[in-house]
């Protein structure tokens, strides 16, 4: 058993790239040695990565395969032999299989009678696969983006590939990759080590050699080091701590080799300038991570992970380095926002005439007029529900909300978008519900970001998205299958959370109907309106769906739970929320499994009814048999108790109600046979059933529960 | 728990910056390296670009088989980059020091680390990351891969692997390599402006001129003409006519080109470098019109695809007549 280990030098790999493709290389080489029985199966092997190498080491791998024995079957017995004499058809059966023709065989199998061989088949070395098998697995590895180096482009890869060690044990298997031969040479740090070669003499010797060499090859142990060195370099402020960053972690263990972390300051007259923006040019621009104070707040300190390590005087130099670049950037977001403000948010309106929205559609300043005749009639259903808002400030939040698209702090930093235009509204004087509105009108940016917390930027955000909505389906952009290069999905997913989550007295259809008319385009693209498109109806089943998904995916749902509540009533939320939470909870009794199942039972029915072209009756004038009786007296009992509690929304005790007709319902399909041959009873029975039905699946529709 | 300003590091190495290269010294290191290893070096291009990748020993010279290797510092114009000189870290127009390796050699990056030893950074003394940065220039037709070279935070040269050119797959490839020579210049001699850069020093009594006192005027003047005065009916004009000229002459090249019966000399002399100097001006024109706000975000794609059309045409007649 020998240790086998694969080492790629790159020239550095795009950060981001690193993490999948070391797991992909090892799974691969695994799959490798797995396939030609090198080891057992289920055998694991260990990667590493940095960013200039791409390794995995594999223990247990056979020297050889072990031989094998095979049984090859030829043409029929009766061609290959006449009266027991080999003939032509044998002889090149042995030739092909590379036997004597004297050691074949007669097999027979169910089709007949068959020339056989057994054929011994030499395993092959672990060396000679893995010089044959390697380099298509790895020059097959999945990269986001590739590129040609070599002349002739004879293969692509995320970046050149300068050298390959390969061993099993301390022999090299003399695999070619990329025009690389293998050797045992590995590469250390640039900086710390230099471009001496690395020997490895063995192939488990790989991390610790490299350690030699300043390179930690092994990713969770860089990552250990880092956050170390950063909970130590912190501890010199006092109180403080390193804003937590998990991405930014990731990326700077992917962005060195040999980590160390390094605490710099900046001057406090810098805070003054909004958190967003220092954050953002620390950790998007700079990649440095933000340190806060005992009370939360930044404190100007930053932490930055060096790909080297250095002497004191090192030290010195990189601190004041990136101290120097900070300072600079924060002096341009100062000036950026010094010079946003000569220009009011007021006064940028006009000039989003300037600014596309899309180009079918039309420009920011059109999406704004669209956005407050939205926001309009969101607002006039929310008052009328007596829910108490600021208007006013709502309609200035939706006229203002795109003017810092022309904001050059925003060019500046596009991510910062919205924020900025609150943070400007709030310098600017406008009333504290505006600013927040604007700045909270991107929220949720995703399914696990938080809502806006108040009424106004609650229902910007709902008017932007679904004036976005209905006017992208207006010009056919409606999302389809893996295309949605408007992101409308998301768009439309942040719609049904905020009215999930929030205490919006707004359903869905309120939602599409101030989305109004889906082909309603700016004047100079009228024409647009005549192409036929889709109506709202499609933007209503689209917010529908985008329901089922909250309901299933973010709030966890079963599927037949969600399908269930939705078939009562798709409209309301947090109503459909209420009552998938409630029918959750009751499906687990007995009773309810059983009701479940008989009203899968009456939709049954009735459908065959309606084939058979029955005719649903009334109950009166017909004597039914007790158990029939029985049911129409529980139901109609019930029924308004039912209604009662549904209306208030006591879900709980209503399907509680509901279950307790269990008994009856049993004794009914035990004892009466619903589809009597007497048209009269027949009726009444489909009448009383289909009462049932109707007055009992007002909460969700049980017969889409999966039983048993 | 706030620290003073005291306790911002001040310069390490006072010394050291006061003994870092000159701007000029800085150039003349940089292209001695390169020459030391093969390169040629040639004069800035004597049209207005916005990049040195857009001068034709760049844009032209990648394209086809042939080997080349060449260095140039390239000043490059953004009219709406300019800051009226009031910026420190703003220009209107910045000095590139563009290196092309055409194949790259396979220690491109190990040479590119020795020129930063030859400007006088000690790398053990500093941080560097190759951190993925890719680049494309869509009006050329032409992108790559590569890094932004990261010192100590700064972004310091943009390294790229250029992959297509001209809307055409390059191969062999080439390396590109893109000095930001004020900012390393800053950098190496640790001043808050670039307009305090050391420009030159003279050699008897000392005495520094600056990079302010050489370039100021330029950067002022040029920001008040290009934000102000830029009349924006003569630059369509202009920008029309230059179109214009281009147009015709690619439409004859191309013409000749596809003429099985022209001779070899008469495709050779036909003047492609000179039509892609009309697509050079366009190019400037639109950045002039750009930053005197005259193009309308509707206008935009449209007038890009046009400089396009024009960069993209000239590319594929060069290739075609460079091998004639």
């Amino acid at each position: 058993m020998a240790e086998f280990l694969l080492e790629i030098g790159l020239e550095e790999i795009p950060a981001r790239m690193i993490a999948g493709a070391e797991v992909e290389l090892g799974k691969r080489v695994t799959d490798l040695l797995t396939r030609e029985r090198l080891v057992d199966a289920g055998a694991a092997v260990k990667t590493f990565s940095t960013p200039r190498r791409l390794a995995v080491l594999a223990e247990g791998v056979r020297a050889a395969q072990s031989d094998i024995e095979e049984q090859l079957t030829g043409p029929s017995w009766t061609v290959a032999f006449k009266d027991g004499v080999a003939n032509k058809a044998a002889e090149a059966f042995a030739k092909k299989v590379g036997v004597d023709v004297s050691a074949l065989e007669k097999v027979t199998s169910a089709k007949g009678e068959y020339v056989g061989a057994t054929v011994k088949r030499a395993g092959r070395t672990a060396g000679e696969i893995l010089t044959a098998e390697l380099p298509k697995e790895v020059l097959t590895l999945y990269w986001a983006k590739n590129m040609y180096w070599r002349a002739g482009k004879p293969e692509r890869f995320v970046r050149p590939v300068r050298w390959v060690v390969a061993l099993l044990d301390s022999v090299v298997v003399p695999v070619e990759i990329a025009g690389i031969a293998a050797g045992n040479a590995s590469r250390g740090h640039r900086v710390l080590h230099g471009e001496a070669p690395v020997v490895i003499g063995a192939a488990g010797e790989y991390a610790e050699v490299l350690r030699r060499a300043k390179v930690v090859v092994e990713v969770a142990e860089r990552r250990h080091l880092i956050r170390k060195a950063l909970d130590k370099e912190t501890r010199g402020v006092a109180g403080a701590r390193w804003r937590e960053d998990e991405p930014l972690v990731e990326t700077v263990v992917h962005l060195t080799e040999w980590p160390t972390v390094l605490l710099g300051n900046f001057a406090e007259e810098y805070l003054t300038l909004p958190e967003e923006v220092l954050v953002t040019v620390m950790r998007d621009h700079q990649k440095y991570f933000a340190v806060e104070g005992k009370d939360g707040k930044l404190a100007p300190h930053f932490l930055t992970v060096l790909n080297t390590e250095v002497d004191a005087e090192g030290r010195a130099i990189i601190q004041h380095g990136n101290e120097k670049v900070l300072v600079s950037r924060f002096k341009d977001a100062r000036f950026f926002w010094d010079v946003d403000q000569k220009t009011p948010l007021a006064e940028r309106v006009e000039s989003l005439k300037a600014v596309t929205f899309q180009k079918e559609l039309g420009s920011y300043a059109w999406k704004t007029e669209q956005n407050l005749r939205v926001a309009r009639d969101l607002a006039a259903v929310v008052e009328a529900a007596g829910v108490a808002f600021d208007r006013a400030s709502l309609l200035k939040a939706v006229e203002l909300a795109k003017a810092d698209l022309t904001a050059e702090l925003v060019k500046e930093f596009t991510e910062l978008q919205g924020i900025i235009g609150g943070l400007y509204a709030r310098a600017q004087g406008l009333s504290e519900a505006t600013a927040q509105a604007i700045y909270d009108q991107y929220k949720p940016a995703s399914t696990e970001d938080a809502i806006p917390g108040a009424v106004e930027a609650q229902l910007l955000g709902i008017a932007d998205r679904i004036q976005t909505i209905t006017a992208m389906f207006g010009i056919g952009m409606a999302p389809t299958g893996s295309k949605d290069p408007f992101a409308l999905r998301r768009a439309a997913n942040s719609v049904v959370k905020i009215l999930a989550e929030s205490e919006l007295p707004l359903t869905l259809s309120d939602a599409v109907a101030a989305g109004g008319n889906p082909s309603q385009p700016s004047d100079k693209n009228k024409d647009v309106a005549r192409m036929g498109h889709p109506g709202s109806s499609d933007v209503a089943a689209f917010l529908r769906e985008r329901l089922h998904f909250y309901l299933k995916d973010v709030r966890g749902f079963a599927y037949d739970v969600v399908n269930a509540v939705l078939a009562a009533g798709a409209d309301d939320v947090r109503d459909a929320i209420a009552r998938a939470a409630a029918l959750t909870a009751a499906r687990r009794s007995e009773d309810f499994a059983a009701i479940s199942a008989a009203f899968k039972r009456i939709k049954n029915i009735l459908r065959q009814a309606e084939e058979k072209k029955f005719s649903i009756g009334a109950a009166g004038g017909v004597k039914l048999a007790p158990e029939a009786q029985q049911l129409a007296d529980a139901a109609a009992f019930l029924a308004p108790k039912v209604a009662v509690l549904r209306a208030e929304r006591a879900y709980g005790p209503a399907l509680a109600e509901i279950a307790t007709l269990r008994p009856v319902v049993d004794a009914f399909f035990d004892k009466v046979m619903v589809l009597d041959p007497d048209e009269a009873v027949r009726g009444a029975h489909l009448g009383l059933i289909d009462g049932v039905l109707k007055g009992f699946s007002g909460i969700a529709d049980f017969s889409e529960i999966v039983t048993g | 728990m706030p620290v003073s300003l005291s306790q911002v590091s001040t310069t390490p190495a006072a010394g050291a910056a006061k003994s870092a290269l000159t701007f000029q010294e800085l150039l003349f290191r940089l292209q001695g390296f390169w020459a030391e290893r093969g390169c040629i070096l040639q004069q800035p291009y004597d049209v207005e670009v916005g990049a040195g990748t857009m001068a034709p020993e760049t844009f032209l010279r990648v394209l086809g088989p042939k080997p080349y290797r060449v260095g140039y510092a390239q000043p490059s114009r953004r009219p709406a980059d300019g800051r009226y000189g009031e910026n420190p870290n703003r220009l209107f127009k910045h000095t590139q020091f563009q290196l092309i390796l055409k194949p790259p050699p396979v220690n491109v990056q190990e040479l590119y680390l020795e020129s930063l030893e030859a400007i006088g950074i000690d790398l053990l003394k500093h941080d560097l990351k190759f951190e993925e940065d890719n680049w494309e220039w869509p009006a050329g037709g032409a992108w790559g891969v590569g890094w932004q070279v990261m010192l100590d935070g700064l972004e310091i040269t943009q390294f790229t692997y250029f992959q297509q050119c001209g809307g055409m797959d390059l191969d062999p490839i080439c390396a590109e390599l893109t000095y930001g020579l004020e900012r390393i210049a800053a950098f190496l001699q640790d001043v808050d402006s670039i307009y305090d850069i050391v420009w030159a020093r003279d050699p008897e009594t000392g005495a520094a001129v600056t990079y302010g006192e050489v370039r100021l005027a330029e950067e002022l003047q040029f920001s008040v003409y290009n934000f102000e005065c830029a009349d924006v009916p003569r630059l369509w004009e202009h920008f029309n006519s230059y179109e214009a000229e281009a147009r015709a002459l690619l439409d004859k090249a191309n013409a000749l080109l596809a003429d099985e019966k022209a001779s070899v000399v008469e495709k050779r002399r036909f003047p492609l470098l000179a039509t892609y100097e009309l697509a050079l001006k366009c190019s400037n024109l639109f950045n002039l019109l750009d930053a005197r706000g005259a193009i309308s975000v509707t206008e935009r794609v449209g007038v890009i695809g046009r400089i396009r059309n024009l960069a993209v045409g000239v590319a594929k007649a060069y290739a075609v007549q460079s091998v004639a």
